[in-house]
């Protein structure tokens, strides 16, 4: 009896204590939830005035940056360490700003961005070259728009500027611009070739030519026939097909010669261009800090894409953008644009330019090109570059994957050329819904 | 970064930093703060149901300790008290962050949360399910010595993911050891992975237990064996994988070894020596648990074998005695449970010079059969030993089967037999003493005045 008594007590009390547990959570409860709807509406995602001027900026933020498609441990270290003397300049101007870079691979950056910044989490601004999966990002709301006055348009070249814009709104800073050029090794050239058909000559003549393959690894070529443009705005380019089956004829006809290799071996190719196996190289701009690496400046030469006479080669221009996260502070986003201000500005673009070959995004950059004859070739062959803008990159990319395939069954003459243009018509005619 | 490569203590700092950085930022303060405030509703809400169907239901008792096998609706009741609360936090949490979605906030990190809830909701249903497939005590000890630090460690593993790359956090050198690098991954896989696999042993070998015992195996003492020998097999076995798995440097094995072999040798040397005498008990069977021995003088029961010492319950007091193996095969153990558990016993009294010796066997032997401990075989014997000074001496022998019952037997056949005698007109004599007083008187003298 008396163990059931007290059982019976003890639940009572439970009971007790079960229920005021519950009314005070409640309590508490209710409290957190109007602390909670205070908070959520005082939080905005629009930007804020800049603070004053006499305010000193600091904080942290994350900074996350792409590599490079090739990432060598060379040219990995090369950038990482531009980038740390970059931030060291941001912090002699703003000493209580922290910066923390984390680096990517090539192409491996957008899924943790898209994850990371859809909790909230991510950097505060990323470094990563325009592509059409940024679009994916851009869509889903999750990167920041940038407004005029920050920007600073004027001081940007107008192909970098495509591949900030979609429908209109700027989504980053360009940071950089790469393209293609033919690099040489200056102890077996002696005349460098400026048409196609020197190049083929001096193949003939035992310099062994190496070319990457693919459709947009050789779209360079397009130009020397006349095709001007990647963009279809408003009509549809008929000259540009018409000039990429001729391209594509001349390539069939190149890849004969016996020092002529056409290859979709990327590392090989570059390997051999080291090794001195090779006496050109259609190379990327992005390459060249490394190669500069091996190469030596009596052996490492750079030039323009050979075209055809009063029709440059037009290779496609790319964009590293500096694109800055939804998910930011106010406080952080501040941060984080005086940081792409910053390393965007002429100056730096100066001193990054200096540091590893490079194209500046910034076109006051102004380079000497008796003193740096490499980075003024890649400035000049990126005037004559082709961009995709932004808008337009989800349609090219499906234009693109066509173009490969075609590209390689004419290689392998499975298909004319004339079928193969015929059929990259119909599918940019389907993707950008043009009339032909 | 390749995974190889061991990261400075300070990467993790400033992996912290970073994630200082993250939480700077409203987007992720409103969603954590949405998660705590759901998790308290939700759980307030579940108590308040909770106290409700306690009130309802007052005569149900779900305390699992009071039952072995739950009923019905206790189990009901207990799959409610388990469930209620995680499915009510899924399901407002799920609300809470289609809100979120609608209004296009972030909500990365509620939807993480609700994997989260869900995956707790998971565990509940699996440790539910196994309260009706498994003893309710099996499962308790299983829930909190087992699964629920297995879920726990998930947990933070998962909600760690959420912030830092564990492929990268696994690479930090925590401390170099003899030139070795010690790394969060193999430090974290060590101890876990210990931790889990001799939590699981013993589980098993509790589980293997129940199961014997269930299934009536017969012989305890092989059952012991096996299940003993089975979970050293294995501790010995998981370290060997674990050690294995992380990598542990035969470098630094060797400078341990070397430098601690002569304290192994000398501070550890009882050890070992127990140990192994453990080892040999085991497999030599001589001892099992239940054992009447005699050791020390005093008679004890053996209560557990282990593989360093022994346990016994000393009957004269009831104290447990912890024995070291090795003292097994340095002294002279009597046990009464060797090859049988029979105990002789023997009563000897005396009766009368008048009594036929016969009728008094007769006498004495119906006691010891009438006895319900003394063994009809073998059976009882009586003997007449001698002629005494004032009484014949009689023996009776007879046979138990538990020697832990001796005293309590042979007191009964005392009293027994005092009857029996009583009943039979059968007298026991004892010596007596007649005093005789001389003549000449004793001579009184009083005090002086």
């Amino acid at each position: 009896m008396h163990r059931l008594s007290d059982h019976v007590l003890n639940l009572s009390l439970l009971r007790k204590i079960i229920s005021l547990s519950a009314v005070r959570i409640t309590g508490i409860v209710l409290c957190l939830v109007g602390l909670f709807c205070l908070t959520a509406c005082s939080f905005q995602l629009r930007i804020q005035p800049e603070p004053e001027q006499n305010e000193p900026l600091q904080g942290q933020i994350l900074l996350w940056i792409e590599l490079p498609s090739t990432e060598t441990e060379g040219q990995t270290g090369s950038i990482q360490q531009v980038v740390q003397s970059s931030l060291e300049g941001f912090k002699e101007l703003y000493p209580q700003v922290k910066v923390f870079v984390e680096t990517f691979p090539f192409r491996q950056i957008q899924t943790p961005l898209q994850s990371q910044i859809q909790r909230g989490a991510g950097p505060d601004l990323v470094g990563v070259r325009a592509n059409p999966e940024l679009i994916g990002i851009i869509k889903t709301g999750l990167l920041r728009m940038v407004d005029e006055t920050d920007l600073r348009a004027s001081q940007f070249r107008t192909e970098a500027l495509k591949n900030i814009r979609y429908q209109g709104k700027n989504y980053g800073l360009p940071l950089f611009l790469t393209t293609q050029v033919l690099c040489y090794n200056k102890t077996k050239v002696e005349t460098l070739p400026n048409t196609l058909e020197e190049l083929i000559q001096q193949a003939r003549q035992g310099y062994s030519v190496g070319l990457i393959s693919g459709f947009l690894e050789t779209y360079w070529g397009v130009g020397s026939f006349g095709g001007k443009s990647f963009e279809n705005q408003d009509t549809f380019n008929n000259q540009q097909w018409r000039a990429w089956s001729q391209w594509l004829a001349w390539l069939k006809e190149a890849q004969n010669e016996p020092n002529f290799i056409l290859s979709d071996n990327v590392s090989t190719l570059r390997q051999s261009f080291l090794n001195g196996q090779l006496a050109y190289l259609g190379c990327r701009s992005d390459w060249l800090s490394d190669f500069s690496q091996v190469l030596d400046k009596e052996t490492l030469g750079v030039t323009l894409l050979p075209g055809q006479s009063n029709q440059p080669a037009s290779p496609i221009l790319e964009t590293g953008i500096i694109a800055f996260s939804q998910a930011s502070s106010t406080k952080q986003h501040q941060l984080a644009l005086r940081l792409a201000q910053f390393l965007t500005n002429a100056e730096q673009q100066k001193r990054i330019e200096a540091a590893i070959p490079f194209i500046p995004s910034n076109k006051l950059v102004k380079i000497n090109p008796q003193l740096f004859p490499i980075r003024a070739t890649l400035q000049d062959q990126a005037k004559q570059a082709l961009a995709i803008p932004l808008d337009e990159m989800e349609q090219s990319e499906v234009v693109v994957e066509r173009g490969n395939s075609l590209y390689q069954q004419v290689l392998a003459g499975e298909i004319s050329v004339n079928k193969a243009e015929a059929e990259i018509k119909a599918t940019v005619q389907q993707e950008f819904g043009l009339e032909g | 970064m390749p995974d190889s490569m061991p990261l400075p203590l300070n990467y993790l700092w400033d992996e912290l930093l970073k994630v200082s950085i993250i939480f700077q930022r409203p987007v992720v303060q409103r969603q954590f703060l949405a998660v705590i405030l759901t998790t308290l509703l939700a759980w307030s809400i579940s108590r308040w149901i909770w106290s409700q169907l306690r009130q309802r239901y007052p005569q149900l008792n779900i305390d699992e300790d009071c039952n072995q096998r739950l009923e019905w609706k206790q189990y009901g009741l207990t799959v409610i008290q388990y469930l209620s609360t995680p499915t009510l936090v899924l399901g407002a949490g799920s609300i809470v962050t289609l809100l979120f979605q609608q209004w296009g906030w972030f909500a990365g990190y509620l939807t993480d949360s609700l994997n989260v809830i869900a995956f707790f909701l998971l565990y509940r249903l699996c440790v539910g399910a196994l309260f009706i497939f498994l003893p309710i005590s099996f499962v308790k000890r299983l829930r909190v010595l087992f699964l629920g630090p297995l879920f726990f460690v998930c947990i933070i593993c998962y909600t760690l993911s959420w912030f830092f790359d564990l492929r990268q956090l696994a690479q930090v050198n925590v401390l170099t050891l003899f030139g070795e690098s010690i790394l969060l991954k193999p430090l974290f896989i060590s101890i876990l992975g210990l931790y889990f696999w001799n939590m699981g042993v013993f589980l098993f070998e509790d589980l293997l237990l129940r199961i014997f015992q269930g299934q009536g195996f017969p012989n305890p003492r092989i059952r012991h064996v096996v299940s003993l020998l089975l979970r050293y097999f294995l501790i010995g076995l998981g370290m060997v994988l674990i050690f294995g798995y992380v990598g542990v440097s035969p470098t630094a094995v060797a400078a341990i070894s070397g430098g601690f072999s002569v304290g192994l040798g000398f501070g550890l040397k009882e050890v070992i020596s127990n140990f192994v005498s453990g080892i040999w008990l085991l497999f030599e069977g001589a001892l099992k648990p239940g054992d009447i021995i005699k050791i020390n003088g005093d008679i004890s029961q053996v209560v557990r074998l282990g593989v360093r010492a022994t346990m016994v319950q000393v009957v004269k007091d009831n104290s447990e005695e912890i024995i070291p193996n090795q003292i097994f095969f340095t002294q002279n153990v009597s046990t009464l449970t060797g090859s049988n558990n029979l105990v002789f016993l023997s009563l000897v009294v005396g009766a009368d010079y008048d009594c036929s010796p016969p009728k008094v066997i007769e006498v004495l032997l119906s006691v010891a059969h009438d006895h319900p401990q003394v063994l009809e075989m073998p059976p009882p014997s009586a003997f007449a030993l001698n002629f005494g000074d004032s009484s014949i001496d009689y023996e009776l022998k007879f046979c138990i089967a538990d020697p832990l019952i001796f005293k309590v037997v042979t007191s009964e056949l005392i009293c027994a037999v005092w009857q029996a005698f009583a009943d039979h007109e059968i007298e026991i004599p004892y010596p007596q003493r007649d005093l005789h007083i001389r003549d000449g008187g004793l001579q009184v003298s009083s005090p002086p005045h």
